[in-house]
């Protein structure tokens, strides 16, 4: 298999661009840390 | 409630230290067990899918064509796992996690034993592909589950303030598998010839299976069902048919269809990121590079042990300092190996190859590691609705599968 240059550019251009959709949820999540599962509301 | 007031549940929920009880260190011990087997055999599949599985299974084809299609059967797995997921994460919300959590080791077991003694191309002509493809559907259905339920047995039986830590116990799973799994595969490699790994020597790691399925049965045999299950439970008895607070697939996705697609988007970038490091860069490696299978493996099995040291590292800074902050910081470190990534691959220096390697999947598994915690909602009971476990593997919509998760915390 061999690979080319483009074919890996292509792929980095994914990783970046799903890396920076996670980032953008990321920012919008909120913190959670304290959450207690245990409580009802 | 139609929206969630996080500030709300974070002040009526101040941090509260608890004592590790002995069955929250099981429930951990079992969880993490239970899914570095399973991901053992996820993780055998997808070496042997870039070396082994072209010329054994797709003889007939150009030897790219051969490739794409053994990548193609391994693909199947990812479409499987949120199948997995839903399916037997509502079962896990009606009989209980632990449960559940047998099946899936079973099941896993089962097949990965069925592919090492599956006969080749060479002996059943297009069967063997065929059956290929089935089995491996039946491995991503059962990581599919057991990934959802781990996450909910561990997370439910830990302490409040260690939930992020006792939550990335589970997701050193996936690293620990890459090294056991890459690490048997090296030593069968080295101690064979060529001739005998492609005959037989590729099949150890599957038929060992069996093994492991006795092992991790008889781990999960000693956890009990989690606190949080029962009251779930509870709360469904209490509901009536048509009343709010009975769960369903609807009315979870439409209170909570924000948080469902927050944990899409975010499971992304380490869903598909991982396996650009764990099984195409092997590929890269070899064929196009140039260096050799052993090398290869040794810098991905040393990329992995790193990895498995900033899961946890990052599990418990998220613990002290929050969920967020790690998982920028690791964020930001995989969009900046990511462009590099290929540039210090092509180099062929081990060195060089092992520290690109280290740095991309050791961010990947640091950010993995805190998404769970950012969906509290999905797995705790809110407004009355008990929350139904099979959304937490909502990432799995994307390419693969790794881990778990909706885990507050």
């Amino acid at each position: 298999m061999q690979t080319s240059g483009g074919q890996v550019w292509t792929l980095t251009a994914m990783c970046v661009t799903v890396i920076l959709v996670s980032f953008i949820a990321l920012l919008i999540s909120p913190e959670t840390r304290y959450v207690d599962l245990d409580r009802d509301e | 409630m139609s929206a969630i007031d996080y500030d709300v549940l974070n002040r009526r929920t101040p941090r509260e230290s608890k004592k590790i009880s002995p069955m929250a260190r099981r429930a951990a011990i079992s969880s993490t067990l239970g899914s570095a087997l399973e991901w053992i055999d996820f993780t055998a599949y997808g070496a042997v899918a870039a070396t082994v599985l072209p010329t054994q299974f797709f003889p007939t084809m150009d030897p790219s064509t051969a490739v794409l299609a053994s990548f193609a059967t391994f693909g199947v797995g990812f479409f499987a796992r949120p199948a997995g997921g839903v399916l037997l994460g509502i079962l896990g919300d009606r009989i209980g996690r632990k449960e559940v959590l047998l099946y899936t080791l079973i099941l896993m077991g089962v097949a990965s034993f069925l592919i090492g003694v599956l006969p080749t191309y060479a002996s059943i002509g297009l069967w063997a592909p065929g059956l290929l493809v089935f089995l491996r559907f039946l491995q991503g259905f059962a990581l599919g589950g057991e990934s959802t339920g781990a996450q909910l047995l561990t997370m439910e039986h830990a302490p409040a303030d260690r939930r992020g830590f006792f939550g990335s116990l589970i997701n050193v799973g996936a690293p620990t598998a890459q090294v056991l799994s890459n690490g048997l595969l090296f030593l069968i490699a080295a101690t064979m010839t060529s001739e005998q790994f492609m005959s037989f020597g590729w099949r150890i790691p599957f038929l060992m299976s069996i093994v492991l399925v006795v092992l991790g049965v008889y781990i999960r045999l000693k956890v009990e069902e989690t606190p949080a299950f029962q009251h779930m439970k509870e709360h469904q008895k209490a509901a009536k048919p048509g009343d709010h607070r009975r769960a369903s697939m609807k009315s979870v996705l439409r209170t909570h269809g924000g948080t469902v697609l927050r944990l899409l988007m975010y499971w992304a970038a380490p869903s598909a990121c991982f396996y650009v490091v764990t099984v195409f860069s092997l590929g890269y490696l070899t064929k196009t590079v140039g260096i050799s299978n052993q090398t290869a493996f040794l810098c991905l099995t040393g990329a992995n042990l790193v990895a498995i040291l900033t899961t946890l590292i990052a599990g418990a800074a998220s613990d002290r300092f929050g969920r967020k902050p790690p998982a920028i910081l690791a964020s930001l470190v995989m969009i900046a190996i990511a462009l590099a990534y290929f540039p210090l691959l092509g180099t062929g220096n081990g060195i060089v190859v092992f520290v690109a390697m280290s740095i991309f999947i050791g961010a990947i598994q640091a950010q993995a590691v805190s998404c769970p915690r950012f969906s509290p909602s999905l797995s705790r009971p809110l407004s009355g609705i008990p929350a139904p476990h099979w959304l937490i593997p909502a990432r799995t919509w994307h390419f693969r599968v790794h881990h778990p998760f909706l885990r507050p915390g």
